[in-house]
């Protein structure tokens, strides 16, 4: 009796209270899907039992998967594309951004203009910058293929239709738009202490050294959070894809997401079950990438 | 280390350190800058596209797609799911983020966890079952169904934001409101959220960027024309409107040029913004 008027306290009807409209939130959008992609990627599904999915049996548990990996070409065009976007994140973008950030942190002229210009592709409508692509790369009305043209004569490049320039077409339409990476590893440049950039001052040290020396190890869990930012980015990449190629040609520019989208949602031949498999690994591929970036960037010394 | 002292560095070489460094901005400049540059001047062009200048200055683009595309009505959808959603998401969220940043009960560790996960969930893998969720609530193709979703996608930010925010707030303000009587729904409205008003507007101006760019559910989940918002209009463009080119070109700026004029004039909010609640200052 008395343990249970403890818990009905005011302090905790008013916990409760302001808790629930949030937990109702993550149920709705979070929870219930991600258990059901978990669930569902067990069962046979597609357009011929729309209604109710069919348990695969224990033998076959793995059947979705093992397909996915085996017999479908789609997905595994998507899933190395996905791969090498997160690598290209990281060798382009990151390395990219870092760069911008270290120049404008030195305060040149003009350097507040930069920086709040190389934000303007991140807050716009990725919409947007996709259907700019699109047109850029448009054979008849575009620049690309006049450009070409000045070096070699009569080449008449169309981006969006070779199949392995379309996949460059796509990560050219993002990969070097870092604006909010930068921004933030700039706030967090100007945060360091100013003590220790007079300390090197005196000792003479050149401005590159003072970068490698000091900055980079200071910048070092903020390069962790950007890099899982723009990983996941690359992981997830739809919107671009979906306005510039439509995973062509020849479904050459599919990515994880656009699979799921095209295998659930937007062909004739629906797959749920297949979709949502894709899902499960789409996020446990997230997960591990997260894990191995954090690992990567993760300071040895706490102070 | 090596130490060289500042006057050895020959101004050759500073020279070219710094042609460096306005290389490398100007190279910002031109790519953040130039598309959008380019399709304005697209856009008024007879025959939109090439690198020449329009030569003779064409508004037809912007005249259709005022009168017959009728781009208010995006706007105001676009306006109406954004705002509305912005508000639900920042008022839940504010609410569980409070109690998560003070008070001490059984299972907060997983309460927290329960937020900060949705981070690494990614909304398309389970697009599926929400597509379905919604279908069965029979919200496909409407708002509201739009507004649900937008109000749980980006909790996990939010949820940074104002828990960091909250636990800035010293306890002595609550304290003192119990002392004078005040319950604890009373003290969150009437002292905690008109203190944590900037990191609510940080929250908020994030949520609604998000949602205002928002891409993929608007285009699976709105079938009718009238309903659609801005991007999920944009998206049409690929196909539907591709003779129209000076219409689309022209949309193109009518959807980008408030979101730049709006961050030109409030930029350092922005800043501020954006960098809220992963940089320790």
């Amino acid at each position: 009796m008395k343990t249970r008027k403890k818990f009905f306290t005011k302090k905790n009807g008013f916990i409760f209270a302001f808790l629930l409209p949030g937990i109702v939130l993550f149920g709705i959008i979070y929870a219930y899907p991600l258990i059901d992609i978990f669930i569902t990627s067990f069962t046979k599904w597609n357009y011929k039992n729309f209604l109710q999915p069919e348990f695969l049996g224990w033998d076959h548990l793995f059947d979705n998967y093992i397909k996915l990996f085996t017999v479908d070409k789609n997905f595994m065009v998507a899933f190395w594309n996905s791969i090498k976007w997160v690598i290209l994140t990281m060798v382009v973008q990151i390395p990219f951004t870092l760069l911008v950030a270290l120049v404008l942190a030195k305060k040149p002229r003009g350097w507040r203009l930069t920086r709040n210009a190389f934000i303007i592709p991140n807050i716009i409508s990725t919409a947007a910058i996709g259907l700019i692509f699109l047109n850029i790369y448009s054979p008849s009305r575009g620049i690309i293929t006049e450009v070409c043209n000045w070096f070699v004569p009569g080449s008449n490049v169309s981006v969006l239709a070779n199949e392995g320039y379309a996949f460059w077409g796509v990560t050219f339409s993002f990969i070097l738009f870092g604006g909010s990476s930068c921004l933030l590893l700039l706030t967090q440049i100007f945060s360091i202490d100013a003590s220790l950039y007079e300390a090197a001052k005196v000792d003479g040290a050149t401005g590159i050294q003072v970068d490698r020396l000091i900055t980079l190890p200071l910048l070092r869990p903020m390069l962790g959070t950007v890099a899982v930012m723009a990983a996941n980015y690359g992981l997830l990449l739809y919107n671009e894809i979906a306005l510039i190629t439509q995973g062509g040609p020849d479904n050459a520019t599919y990515s994880l997401s656009y699979y799921i989208y095209k295998t659930a949602l937007g062909s004739t031949k629906l797959n749920f079950a297949r979709g949502n498999t894709a899902g499960v690994i789409q996020f446990l591929l997230g997960l591990v990438l997260v894990g191995m970036i954090n690992r990567a960037f993760r300071t040895n010394k706490v102070d | 280390m090596k130490k060289n002292s500042i006057g050895q560095t020959t101004t050759g070489k500073r020279v070219a350190g710094s042609i460096g460094k306005y290389f490398i901005m100007l190279v910002v400049l031109f790519i953040s800058v130039y598309p959008i540059l380019w399709v304005f001047l697209s856009s008024f062009k007879k025959d939109p596209g090439g690198l020449s200048l329009p030569t003779q200055w064409v508004f037809d683009g912007y005249i259709t797609i005022f009168t017959k595309l009728n781009i208010q009505t995006y706007f105001l959808n676009s306006f109406i799911v954004t705002i509305i959603s912005t508000f639900i998401s920042v008022l839940i969220v504010s609410m569980s983020a409070y109690i998560s940043a003070r008070m001490q009960f059984k299972g907060k560790g997983l309460v927290t966890l329960m937020f900060t996960t949705t981070l690494f969930i990614p909304s398309i893998s389970i697009s599926f079952p929400i597509y379905r969720l919604l279908g069965d609530l029979g919200l496909k193709d409407t708002r509201t169904g739009l507004i649900l979703i937008y109000s749980g996608l980006g909790i996990a930010i939010t949820f940074f934001i104002l828990r960091s925010y909250f636990q800035t707030i010293p306890k002595e303000m609550e304290e003192a409101a119990m002392m004078d009587g005040c319950g604890y729904t009373k003290t969150f409205f009437r002292i905690i959220v008109p203190i944590a008003k900037p990191g609510l507007a940080t929250a908020a101006i994030m949520a609604f960027l998000n949602n205002w760019n928002e891409f993929y559910f608007a285009s699976i989940l709105i079938k009718s024309k009238d309903k659609m918002t801005i991007p999920a209009l944009l998206g049409q463009f690929t196909t539907a409107y591709s003779k129209n080119l000076n219409g689309m070109f022209s949309a193109i700026i009518v959807a980008v040029v408030p979101t730049i004029i709006i961050f030109c004039m409030l930029s350092e909010v922005f800043v501020k913004s954006l960098t809220a609640g992963a940089v320790k200052g």
